[in-house]
């Protein structure tokens, strides 16, 4: 398996349960619905790595997840601060821009055998 | 028949065949010591062939390869229905209907190359069946054949009574044993030749094993069975959200009663998965016996195997039926 894939599948896994449990604490419908929003937005993303388990990795795409560490960290502290439904959309789009670049790498990388 | 006696033709079957064909008391007598090696070689070669494949201990693993390639197939349609209803809410979702934003069921690459990974196992496992089958066994030395060929027609020669004079030395069984040895030889030769590819390739399936049982997913939260619980997490999120939007109790009720369903079927899911994880484990287990060449061993990884595909299996039209309940 793509150790590099298998590092972000389990970021965005770990990612889509924390806003899931998050709306345990929500009480606002609008912030609820943001965040369902935002979850169906990274459960497609883990679907496309899912299927990108097995593909070879590279220098490139390893420096390219590494951001994604980087950029999950900053979101985050985003979420601890967001205020609005606003800022949880910003936060979660930021960070999913960095994860689209590391997952259209990988889909150029092909497939390989475990 | 006298020493002088033997033509040009016996010269060229051997020193068996020659002994056999000659009768004095001399020859009578190395024949007896001679039978009590071919009884010790007789043992030898059984006792090799414990610790070599018996075509059923490879026909397992075969069969192993087989069911748990079923096991994995009925598990990924199960995901892949989930992710491709997903992936419609997804595209629902969007501002602009785009192709991009559709996944029919789990990407068709990856489950292709699983599918050729478990199908080279399988091609490996079938192989390893034809090796050590008799019926397939090719031509090894010629060396082992001539001796194989010698042996079998001194057991006819005995069998038929060809030499009578050493009828009271011979118990039928032994003449038996000696049609059979001649096979039982190139048998263990076939055997012993597919134990030494199964233990070359032993770590290679161990790590093909555990590779694609990590894929599967060690725990409910990574791999497939990540994937999975996800999606189910995806449902159980628009309940959720649905609740908060609802004030009425019999409404409430009514979603919680669908949360509740929706629990149950992302448990069974998971225990399928994980059942397939097991699965291939034991694929793993059952092979590094065939490599240990010990029956007993093999025999018990074959059983636990077996249980773990049943209970997939079980597992899978449970499943199904939760899905059909509404």
């Amino acid at each position: 398996m793509n150790q590099d894939l298998q590092a972000l599948h389990e970021q965005l896994l770990s990612r889509h349960q924390t806003l899931y449990e998050r709306l345990d604490n929500i009480s606002d419908p609008i912030m609820a619905q943001t965040l369902l929003t935002e979850m169906r937005e990274i459960l497609h993303r883990i679907s496309l790595v899912q299927g990108l388990l097995l593909s070879r990795t590279s220098a490139e795409l390893q420096a390219s997840v590494e951001k994604v560490d980087a950029a999950d960290a900053r979101l985050t502290k985003a979420l601890q601060e967001a205020q609005t439904a606003a800022d949880v959309v910003n936060g979660i789009g930021k960070f999913l821009t960095v994860v689209d670049k590391a997952i259209d790498l990988a889909k150029t990388l092909g497939a390989a055998l475990v | 028949m006298c020493l002088e006696g033997l033509g040009g033709a016996d010269r060229t079957r051997g020193p068996i065949w020659r002994a056999v064909r000659q009768g004095d008391n001399l020859m009578k007598f190395k024949m007896t010591g001679w039978l009590v090696c071919v009884f010790w070689l007789f043992l030898a070669s059984l006792l090799a062939g414990c610790r070599s494949v018996h075509p059923e201990l490879a026909a397992a693993f075969s069969s192993g390869v087989s069911s748990t390639r079923i096991q994995s197939q009925q598990a990924f349609e199960a995901v892949g229905t989930m992710v491709a209803e997903a992936s419609i809410d997804y595209a629902a979702a969007q501002e602009h209907l785009v192709e991009a934003g559709f996944l029919i069921g789990l990407d068709q690459a990856g489950v292709q190359a699983w599918e050729e990974i478990l199908e080279g196992v399988g091609r490996y496992a079938q192989h390893l069946q034809l090796l050590t089958e008799p019926r397939f066994v090719q031509p090894f030395e010629e060396e082992s054949i001539a001796l194989a060929g010698e042996l079998n027609k001194v057991g006819r020669h005995l069998r038929d009574g060809a030499y009578p004079g050493l009828e009271l030395q011979i118990s039928p069984a032994v003449a038996t044993s000696f049609t059979s040895l001649g096979g039982k030889i190139l048998q263990a030769r076939a055997q012993a030749h597919a134990r030494q590819i199964i233990r070359a390739a032993d770590a290679d399936i161990a790590r093909i094993c555990a590779a694609l049982a990590q894929s599967v997913g060690g725990s409910p939260t990574n791999g497939l069975r990540g994937t999975a619980r996800e999606h189910w997490n995806e449902l159980l999120a628009e309940r959720k959200v649905a609740f908060l939007n609802t004030s009425a109790l019999a409404a409430r009720r009514q979603i919680a009663t669908a949360f509740s369903i929706l629990l149950q079927r992302r448990g069974a899911q998971d225990d399928l998965l994980l059942a397939l994880s097991r699965s291939l484990l034991r694929l793993g287990e059952l092979h590094h016996a065939l490599a240990a060449g010990q029956s007993a061993p093999v025999r018990t990884a074959a059983l636990a195997l077996e249980a773990e595909v049943r209970h997939g299996r079980e597992l899978y039209d449970r499943f199904n039926l939760k899905l059909k309940t509404p």
